[in-house]
């Protein structure tokens, strides 16, 4: 093939009959690999192909919130059992905050059965 | 005059060493026993129990004048009603735990020997002690007469104990508890300072109030008010007083004696 014949060819320079037969058929072979590098590239997938790939992604999506709502269910669970079951926090405040009344029983009664310190 | 030197000495020897061997038997007996003790002074108050004593632990079952169960295991107390035991904040001791607290820290004063029986004196600052123990190391009486109050705790009967401390507290469903009684810290402190007190209650205005007085270890009368809203404590001329503001409650000291106040002063800011 001749190469600067084929560039010039391209570039509309010269014409096919000016062209010798070696490079003639080199352009054929182009012009039918641009035709399927053409269809290549409007390529669109079949119908069957289209909904198997559509229904793998709505698939994952599902499994994403599903696993979000999940997640959600638990946090929640684990505030409410916080905030409703009691802690030793207010014990220990309320040993701080004995009334006269359950000191001077509880004085009476080590009193009552100790014999002193 | 040299053999007679020699005599006694070995004989004060002998009466040492087994005057020694009674009271080691004493401290490391472990024995079941019923007693009854008698207070008799300003007030008068009388105990029947059942003991179960180990070296270490006890556990007391009080009958009479009301029906409660205290216990001293691994040198926290409890005390309480099967299934229903909290820890208490404060020591509980008996006559017995006193008097053998004194004998370790100011050792034996006077020992004789009464019909097959021992006979130990112990004149401390808490209280002239007398215990009567018998040959085998089991305690039969022990009297304490201190500030014109007698203390006199007799056994009725002493056997010797063979099970352990959990075996009788399975009986007794004694379970550890996690719960203490509530208790305020201070007061908890200041009474660690004395060896008696008595508690009453009063009323300052319109508050309700409790008045503890008690002798601090050097000798020294104390009051201590608890209230739940701050009052007005009335002192006597020569009284000082300190003050202490807790969660929900206020705690007056009072005294005369300022090395006290200041003991206690330097405790409340711990």
């Amino acid at each position: 093939m001749n190469d600067e014949d084929f560039q010039r060819f391209l570039d509309g320079e010269l014409t096919k009959e000016e062209l010798d037969e070696k490079t003639k058929q080199d352009v054929k072979i182009y012009n039918s690999m641009m035709q399927v590098i053409k269809v290549r590239y409007h390529y669109k997938p079949s119908p069957v192909l289209e909904k198997r790939v559509m229904s793998k992604i709505h698939k994952g999506r599902e499994l994403f919130s599903e696993i979000l709502v999940a997640a959600s269910v638990v946090i929640a669970l684990f505030f409410i059992t916080l905030n409703l079951l009691p802690t030793k926090i207010p014990a220990t405040a309320r040993s701080q905050q004995a009334s006269v009344s359950e000191v001077f029983d509880y004085l009476s009664l080590v009193k009552l059965v100790g014999d002193g310190f | 005059m040299k053999r007679t030197l020699i005599l006694t000495c070995i004989a004060v020897y002998t009466v040492a060493v087994f005057c020694q061997s009674f009271i080691d038997l004493f401290l490391t007996n472990s024995y079941f026993g019923r007693r009854v003790v008698t207070e008799r002074g300003a007030n008068n108050k009388s105990r029947i129990e059942l003991v179960y004593r180990w070296p270490d632990d006890k556990i007391v079952q009080v009958l009479s004048p009301l029906i409660l169960i205290w216990a001293k295991h691994s040198g926290s107390f409890i005390m309480g009603e099967p299934n229903n035991f909290r820890i208490s904040p404060l020591e509980i001791l008996d006559l017995e735990d006193l008097f053998i607290r004194q004998l370790k820290q100011v050792g034996i004063s006077k020992t004789e020997r009464i019909d097959g029986k021992y006979k130990v004196v112990v004149d401390s600052s808490s209280g002239f002690f007398t215990a009567i123990i018998n040959d085998k190391g089991y305690p039969e009486k022990i009297t304490r007469i201190f500030q014109g109050v007698t203390t006199e705790l007799v056994y009725e009967e002493v056997k010797p104990l063979t099970q352990k401390f959990d075996e009788i507290a399975n009986k007794y469903n004694i379970r550890p508890s996690e719960a203490t009684i509530s208790f305020p810290s201070e007061i908890k402190e200041i009474l660690q300072t004395v060896s008696w007190y008595t508690v009453s209650r009063l009323k300052i205005g319109e508050e309700q109030v409790i008045l503890i007085m008690a002798n601090h270890k050097s000798g020294s009368i104390l009051k201590v008010v608890y209230a739940s809203k701050e009052v007005n404590v009335n002192m006597e001329q020569n009284e000082k007083m300190i003050q202490c503001t807790g969660q929900g409650y206020h705690i007056y000291v009072v005294t005369q004696d300022d090395n006290v106040l200041k003991q206690i002063k330097q405790l409340l800011e711990k």
